[in-house]
């Protein structure tokens, strides 16, 4: 994979990655595109359809519920202003 | 050194009879436990926090409720510690990372309130891979954890602090969690039993998510029944997790001696390649003679599916990490950056300062997996080939109970082994991601030594099937008594 690729997906994943990051990562991809070449042999049949979960999609009900409290979650942030959260 | 007789090395049971029969305070459990952090600590590195104070307090609280003849919970006195990605209220739960070195969650996990409302007393959070990306504990932000059966080996990972501390004395039990064999793996080389719990058994609620579909949490302790106990506080229906499956609870330690007379034991060729040491290979043979032994029924099939493990999991749990991980941006919690000059930039830079490689490798090829020209050619392929996969174990289940494996090719390598390649990796994961692609249960449980460090044998079983799974793996570890072997 070529490096402008390699910026192109870092710019995607919002990160800003090094010289000596970006060259480990090529590394690391080109490695991973290699071993993963080995699912060619597989060719997807709709038909089959089986799932690793017995989980259905769940809705709660739209009731207002216990939440948290707001000084405990606004703890955590860098900076605030009032109860939000400030960017900078 | 006999271990057995120190008050820090007791079982979860042998605690809970010495309390009952008040041979032994909580209060003293616990300094014990305290004391042999203070003396192995530096050598071992098990813990990124340690909860002293809050320890103490809850050993004296279970004591006056011992006097006052109150119930205690079913871990009453018991001393544990968590995975440091597990939530914690008030306590820094920091996943190993720098980004989340300040981290205090606003509340706690579901499983630890439940071991708390059990009487569990908290130690502290162990040391992990950062995230839990890694297979030795070695990219953790903060130190790396030894295996206390000879420190210049690593425990595994990525709970290699929950296994190092159990191993080490310096708690009865740990939680680990496990994405690709994260509980197993560090289990086998610590010589302590390891549970994977099916998909949807334990609740995720507070759990830092790593891979959402593959994650799972689960005890690491001295012995099976002890796993079975442990199991018996966690396990449950939880609405705050929407994939908690609604099931009838189930004690776990009712019949647990009940015996593998009869037990289809399915023993996978794929399982035992070219890549597992001929020690390994040979110990976990000599398993299934065993269970033969004991009346089991043991034989060789096929889980042809296996050779798409290593790729499938690495494509599915890669973009779940690159979905899963956006939500660092450093501006609610986390590392937060002051070198920038607009938003963009105050997002990227907070992410590139607060993330380790390891993460940040994950999440590139994460990105990559699923960017517009690759979603169908890897993402889609990678789903579909993890539904063969689940296929192929549910095949073999319609003939065995249990299938039995090495847990891992090899027993612990040396600290700072280059695990770039794609054999090491192979080695190190290969036998234990499937159950995770699957949503099954799976346990590492001690079976052999080999040159003094421990070698684990892997049980998988049925979804929900952990009843089976832990009475096989009871049957085996009476019968072998390697209990007597203790770490030092």
């Amino acid at each position: 994979m070529n490096m402008n690729y390699i910026d192109y997906i870092a710019d995607l994943a919002k990160l800003q990655l090094n010289e000596i990051d970006k060259e480990s990562i090529q590394k690391y991809i080109d490695e991973s595109l290699r071993n993963v070449q080995i699912l060619n042999e597989i060719d997807i049949d709709n038909n089959i359809m089986t799932y690793t979960s017995e989980n259905k999609a769940i809705l709660r009900d739209d009731k207002i519920k216990k939440s948290f409290n707001t000084e405990k979650l606004l703890k955590n942030a860098g900076n605030r202003e009032s109860n939000y959260f400030k960017i900078g | 050194m006999v271990l057995k007789l120190k008050i820090y090395n007791l079982s979860i049971h042998e605690i809970k009879n010495k309390l009952e029969n008040r041979e032994v305070k909580a209060i003293e459990i616990v300094e014990a436990n305290l004391n042999r952090i203070n003396s192995v600590e530096n050598k071992v590195n098990s813990y990124i926090t340690i909860t002293e104070d809050i320890a103490i307090e809850k050993a004296k609280d279970i004591d006056k409720k011992i006097n006052n003849n109150e119930s205690i919970g079913v871990l009453g006195g018991v001393p544990m510690a968590i995975k440091d990605n597990i939530c914690t209220e008030g306590i820094l739960t920091s996943c190993g990372s720098k980004m989340l070195e300040n981290f205090t969650p606003p509340y706690n996990a579901m499983v630890y309130e439940k071991l708390l409302s059990e009487g569990g007393i908290m130690l502290g959070k162990t040391n992990m891979d950062e995230f839990a990306m890694g297979s030795s504990t070695e990219t953790s932000f903060y130190k790396h954890t030894k295996n206390p059966w000879d420190i210049n080996k690593i425990p595994g990972g990525s709970s290699g602090g929950s296994a190092a501390a159990v191993a080490a004395g310096e708690a009865a039990f740990t939680l680990g969690s496990d994405t690709g064999g994260s509980i197993r793996q560090p289990a086998s080389f610590c010589g302590l039993v390891g549970l994977k719990t099916t998909y949807g058994l334990v609740s995720r609620y507070g759990l830092i998510a790593m891979a959402s579909s593959l994650d799972s949490i689960g005890p690491i302790t001295r012995n099976v029944k002890d796993a079975a106990l442990v199991l018996n506080a966690i396990a449950g229906y939880d609405s705050s997790d929407g994939t908690s499956i609604n099931k009838d609870k189930v004690d776990y330690l009712n019949g647990i001696n009940d015996g593998v007379k009869g037990l289809k034991v399915a023993i996978p060729k794929e399982y035992f390649d070219e890549d597992v040491s001929d020690t390994v290979k040979k110990s976990v043979l000599k398993t299934a003679e065993v269970f033969k032994d004991l009346g089991a029924v043991c034989k060789e099939v096929s889980l042809s599916s296996t050779k798409y493990v290593m790729a499938t999991y690495g494509i599915i749990s890669e973009a779940e990490i690159s979905l899963n991980f956006a939500r660092f941006d450093g501006i609610r919690y986390g590392h937060r950056s002051f070198n920038y000059k607009d938003i963009e930039s105050f997002v990227k830079s907070s992410r590139s300062e607060g993330f380790g490689s390891e993460v940040k490798k994950r999440i590139m090829k994460g990105t990559y997996w699923l960017s517009k020209d690759n979603y169908e050619k890897y993402y889609k392929k990678a789903d579909y080939t993890r539904k063969l996969i689940k296929a192929d174990f549910n095949n073999v289940f319609s003939n065995y109970d249990i299938i039995l494996t090495p847990t891992v090719a090899t027993t612990a390598l040396e600290i700072g082994t280059n695990q770039e390649s794609t054999t090491t990796k192979k080695k190190l994961d290969g036998y234990v991601a499937a159950a995770n692609l699957a949503g099954i249960p799976a346990l590492s449980v001690p079976c052999d030594f080999d040159k003094g460090l421990p070698i684990g044998m892997q049980l998988i079983g049925r979804a929900f099937d952990e009843k089976t799974l832990l009475r096989a793996a009871r049957a085996f570890e009476k019968a072998i008594n390697l209990n007597n072997i203790l770490s030092t």
